[in-house]
């Protein structure tokens, strides 16, 4: 009965310890059958003390703990050991989920009964095991990132601003290999942080706010070229993580940005004023002529007076090109030969640049067609010519040469403009002083000048510029100080307008007069239409609405009037009528008769066997003003 | 046959202006002084 007591007893004292300890703890016979589990174990696996005490471990919630790698600890291991610990076992429990378990078993021989027990103390590690691979993960993330970012990454010490690793992104950006990296501190890589005198004040600042910014910092690459970046420190603990952000291209979008404001400031401007300033300019020039016309050819006054109508001719001339910017501009479009403008330039531009300079021409040996306000292009040649004038003050060479220049995909590619397709080249080339990098980014700009003040408006190859942006083509530069400067134009290539242009060529051309002509016509429409273009092209037109009232005219104005345009069929007296009342008074004058009915065909006839001359319904104004030319002329 | 082209206006110098510019380049050109004139010419 003692020896049984002091079993109990021990039992008691055995469970209390167990039931004392906060992880759960499994105690098993040397069958692998519960023998006791502390209070732990019931909590966290959800199961009831009498489904776990003399079960089979296995058997345990169901089956749930039929584990093989439990299996192996229990059954191969622990016969070779009597004890083994941490012993990782990852379940999916079918009540409480996932669990991640360190096991710590122990053999123990008891005295009692000579029975072999097991010990089994289950640590949970599951939130712990989270945590590492969250770690793992957010590590693995964070190379990736460094690995991959665009930006610049080096990292280094934050006791002595050593570099300790550099990205791929950094060696691109500056030059310098990992290996070139490390060790060095940030101003051995050109990147100007005063890592010296400035380096603990930096890092009590950048621990105070964890992150420092500095913007557009001019950094000096391995190769000594400069590039302006973002810069960006950042706290990561026992290292400082740097980024480097190339605003080079930004840089590029913004100038590009700027200059595309500019010019709109500038269309918007002219737009705005031109209609207002025109009609200032227009009194100006309309009074200013009346004036000069009543003064004596030769007279000082008549002179100063043509200096002011000069003087705001020049003022229109500007307003017209600076509408170039502006959207209002109109430009007329028609196929045109580059060769052909520049063959009708060639005396005009020998009369710009001066006897010391060459002239050359070179066109290609087929006509270069393209669409084109061929005034604009003209211009654009000139302001060209000037500049290359002006670039060759101790004489040189001028060259204007033309040619087909296909702009393919790979010339696009090295570019970074253009559409692929046959172009028009026009390339301007001088031996004069050339310019800079520097001045060659600004030579497009409006108002931009190297010449001295009242020289130069900076506005021509701002102007010229716009003028072959408009005409979808290209301007390129290509210059060095003392070499000289290329300009070279592209313009898109038609082949189709080739063809129309032969066409116009073969439009004749209408030349007025300043005869006085008598338009005796009854229809007040065509009377007006007459009397409109007669007038468009510089003749007096004195005007009747029936037979009589053109004879009556006539007897009026008889000294005045060169030709006389007659319709056939009028009230009051019909053409023919009035043609031999004319011809009676005045032998010699000449007569149109105008005829529109199969009827006035036949007199019609009869009429120009006597000699008459006859215009046929409908007339062109064009017809007209041919026929009434050539008729004054004979 | 030439393009024809209406133009309106009641002041006759706008009516040559135009004129003059447009018959070079190859159009056919006709008047209007009014809305009413414009109207009944494209009637026609």
């Amino acid at each position: 009965m003692a020896r049984e007591k002091s079993l109990t007893q021990s039992r008691e004292y055995d469970e209390n310890i167990i039931n004392t300890v906060r992880e759960p703890l499994i105690v098993l016979d040397q069958d692998l059958r519960v023998v006791s589990v502390n209070r732990s174990f019931y909590g966290i696996f959800k199961v009831k003390p009498e489904e776990t005490v003399g079960q089979l471990i296995y058997d345990l919630g169901n089956k749930q703990w039929d584990i093989p790698k439990l299996r192996e600890l229990l059954e191969t291991i622990l016969s070779k050991k009597t004890t083994f610990d941490n012993y990782e076992v990852e379940h999916d429990f079918a009540v409480i989920g996932r669990r991640v378990m360190l096991l710590n078993a122990r053999q123990i021989e008891q005295a009692w009964g000579k029975e072999r027990i097991i010990l089994l103390a289950i640590e949970d590690i599951t939130e712990r095991s989270r945590l590492e691979n969250l770690l793992v993960e957010s590590e693995y993330r964070y190379r990736h990132i460094f690995e991959t970012a665009s930006d610049g990454i080096v990292l280094f010490e934050n006791s002595d601003g050593h570099i300790i690793q550099a990205n791929k992104a950094a060696e691109n950006m500056l030059g310098y290999s990992e290996a070139e990296y490390v060790g060095k501190k940030l101003p051995d890589i050109g990147v100007p942080l005063g890592m010296n005198d400035d380096f603990p004040t930096i890092m009590r600042d950048l621990d105070k706010i964890g992150v420092l910014n500095y913007e557009n910092v001019p950094v000096k690459t391995k190769v000594g070229q400069i590039i302006y970046t973002d810069l960006y420190l950042v706290d990561r603990a026992n290292f400082i993580q740097c980024n480097i952000r190339d605003m080079s291209e930004r840089n590029k979008l913004e100038a590009k940005l700027r200059y595309a404001q500019k010019m709109e400031a500038i269309g918007t401007l002219a737009g705005g004023i031109a209609h207002d300033f025109n009609n200032i300019l227009n009194v100006i020039m309309g009074y200013s002529a009346m004036v000069a016309d009543t003064l004596e050819t030769g007279s000082p006054a008549k002179e100063d007076m043509n200096e002011v109508l000069i003087a705001a001719e020049r003022a229109a001339d500007l307003t017209r090109r600076l509408l170039v910017f502006s959207r209002k501009d109109v430009v007329t479009m028609m196929p045109v030969d580059i060769n052909e403008i520049i063959l009708g330039l060639k005396k005009m531009l020998g009369r710009i640049i001066r006897e010391s300079i060459e002239f050359n021409i070179e066109l290609a040996d087929m006509p270069l067609t393209v669409l084109a306000d061929a005034g604009q292009i003209e211009q654009v040649l000139i302001n060209l010519a000037v500049n290359s004038k002006d670039a060759m003050l101790e004489g040189g060479r001028l060259t204007i040469s033309t040619g087909l220049q296909e702009l393919n995909d790979d010339y696009v590619e090295a570019y970074g403009y253009g559409k692929p397709g046959q172009y028009a080249l026009i390339t301007v080339a001088d031996t004069g002083q050339g310019m800079d990098a520097e001045t060659q980014k600004k030579i497009f700009e409006p108002f931009f000048t190297t010449k001295g003040i009242g020289e130069g408006t900076g506005l021509g190859l701002a102007i010229s510029y716009e003028i072959i942006k408009k005409h979808s083509g290209y301007t390129n530069i290509y210059s060095e100080p003392g070499q000289g400067t290329v300009f070279k134009i592209y313009l898109p290539f038609s082949e189709e307008a080739a063809s129309l242009e032969k066409e116009k060529e073969t439009a004749a051309p209408v030349k007025g007069g300043d005869e006085t002509v008598l338009v005796a016509e009854d229809d007040a429409s065509l009377r007006k239409l007459a009397t409109i273009v007669l007038e468009s092209f510089g003749y007096s037109v004195i005007t009747a609405v029936d037979g009589e009232d053109a004879i009556a005219k006539f007897m009026e104005n008889r000294k005045r009037i060169s030709i006389v345009m007659l319709d056939m069929i009028m009230p009051k007296k019909s053409g023919k009528e009035v043609g031999e009342a004319i011809r009676k008074a005045s032998a010699g004058v000449k007569i149109l008769f105008v005829s529109g009915y199969t009827m006035d065909i036949i007199k019609g006839k009869e009429l120009a066997e006597a000699g008459s001359d006859f215009i046929h319904k409908p007339f062109t104004p064009k017809d007209l003003l041919i026929k009434v030319r050539e008729i004054l002329d004979r | 046959m030439s393009e024809k082209i209406l133009i309106v206006d009641d002041e006759d110098a706008n009516l040559r202006l135009l004129t003059q510019w447009l018959i070079p380049l190859g159009y056919d050109v006709e008047f209007a002084s009014n809305g009413e004139e414009a109207k009944d010419s494209t009637y026609e």
